[in-house]
């Protein structure tokens, strides 16, 4: 990219993909323990598929978004007679969505974000210096 | 003599004694005998201090534009002695441009002078 | 080497640096920004050794910036960025403008001396 401040354009990028799946991932938890019945699909666990944008210098304009991927509708069937939505047979589907995944995630995309900002802050003083000369 | 304590700065130990390093890009030539043109005197003349000062000045800045270069290559060995050498050089050069005006002034004073 | 008026050879090739390091500031920004980007490979910014030989053929002018992939082995995502390394070679890359930016200043400030006579 050849566009001035080119390396801002860069880290937003960044941080917006991460704020992307920290989105996902923030879902992905509020519903990991809805409840539905056998006859319907379960929550399906989202996940962000991301993209390296290419620039035409070879240098690379960032990262996109790319698309949104769902995992199973399946979900698991559990056992919960007691449950208003278990059919006959006393089954429910729950959506399979492990807590243990999702935080390892959100840490992946926390750490991304903050990576994204500090190296927003260093362009920032990149560009300072370079605009200090003739001072 | 009054520019003594100058000669002395100079010609001692400290800003003065940069050894040349690289081609220096200004030649200083031959100006220590056009400045010195009249000066039959014992000691140093004025004209010999402000030569050696040109050359000192033209060293000192050939150090600071080679380790420039270096810098701009990533070839720099050592941060500080780039920033020593450009320190350096602009103390010098601000440091003859001041000898310099000095001596016009100088040179002024005495022109105007009644007799 | 090209002299023009108040540019020598000493700022040409600082002002190529800067080109250089700053092409390398987005290379970083965008390995930081795909460091979880599956399949993508760290992209590494030259420029000293193209700057060395021009400089060296006088004309500093005539140096040139190469980007290539980094060949680090690849996490199972495919993906190759080594975080650390690149917030570490960022801050380094800043560093380095500053020193070429405060090299630059000091020839500028040098012509001021000797054109204003102060």
């Amino acid at each position: 990219m050849s566009q001035m401040f080119s390396s801002f354009a860069v880290a937003t990028s960044g941080m917006g993909a991460y704020k992307t799946w920290l989105n996902a991932v923030a879902d992905n938890i509020a519903n990991m323990d809805n409840v539905t019945s056998t006859d319907e699909p379960a929550f399906q666990e989202r996940f962000v598929a991301v993209q390296a944008v290419e620039g035409p210098d070879g240098v690379g304009d960032g990262v996109r978004v790319s698309g949104l991927r769902f995992g199973s509708a399946d979900g698991l069937v559990q056992y919960d007679p007691n449950h208003p939505l278990a059919d006959e047979n006393g089954m429910v589907r729950r959506p399979d969505i492990t807590l243990g995944d999702q935080m390892v995630y959100m840490q992946l995309a926390q750490r991304g974000y903050q990576a994204n900002v500090r190296s927003f802050e260093t362009a920032k003083e990149a560009y300072e210096s370079i605009l200090s000369i003739g001072r | 003599m009054a520019i003594l304590p100058i000669s002395s700065i100079i010609g001692g130990s400290g800003i003065g004694g940069i050894a040349p390093i690289g081609s220096p890009s200004i030649q200083p030539g031959n100006r220590t005998s056009q400045v010195a043109g009249g000066e039959a005197g014992s000691g140093t003349s004025f004209g010999q201090v402000l030569a050696d000062q040109l050359d000192s000045v033209a060293s000192a800045q050939a150090k600071a534009d080679n380790l420039a270069v270096k810098a701009a290559t990533g070839d720099l060995q050592s941060l500080q002695d780039y920033t020593i050498a450009s320190t350096e050089a602009q103390l010098l050069t601000q440091l003859t441009v001041q000898v310099r005006n000095k001596a016009l002034e100088a040179f002024n004073d005495i022109m105007r002078m009644q007799i | 080497m090209a002299v023009s008026g108040i540019s020598d050879g000493v700022t040409q090739a600082l002002r190529m640096a800067i080109n250089g390091i700053d092409a390398r500031q987005q290379a970083i920004a965008g390995n930081i920004a795909n460091v979880n980007t599956p399949g993508y490979l760290a992209r590494q910014v030259t420029f000293e050794q193209s700057l060395a030989q021009a400089i060296a053929d006088g004309d500093p002018t005539g140096a040139g910036v190469t980007v290539r992939h980094s060949l680090a082995p690849t996490r199972l995502n495919g993906n190759n960025v080594n975080i650390d390394f690149e917030m570490l070679a960022q801050k380094e890359n800043a560093l380095r403008q500053r020193l070429v930016v405060q090299a630059l200043n000091a020839k500028y400030a040098l012509l001021r001396t000797a054109i204003s006579g102060q």
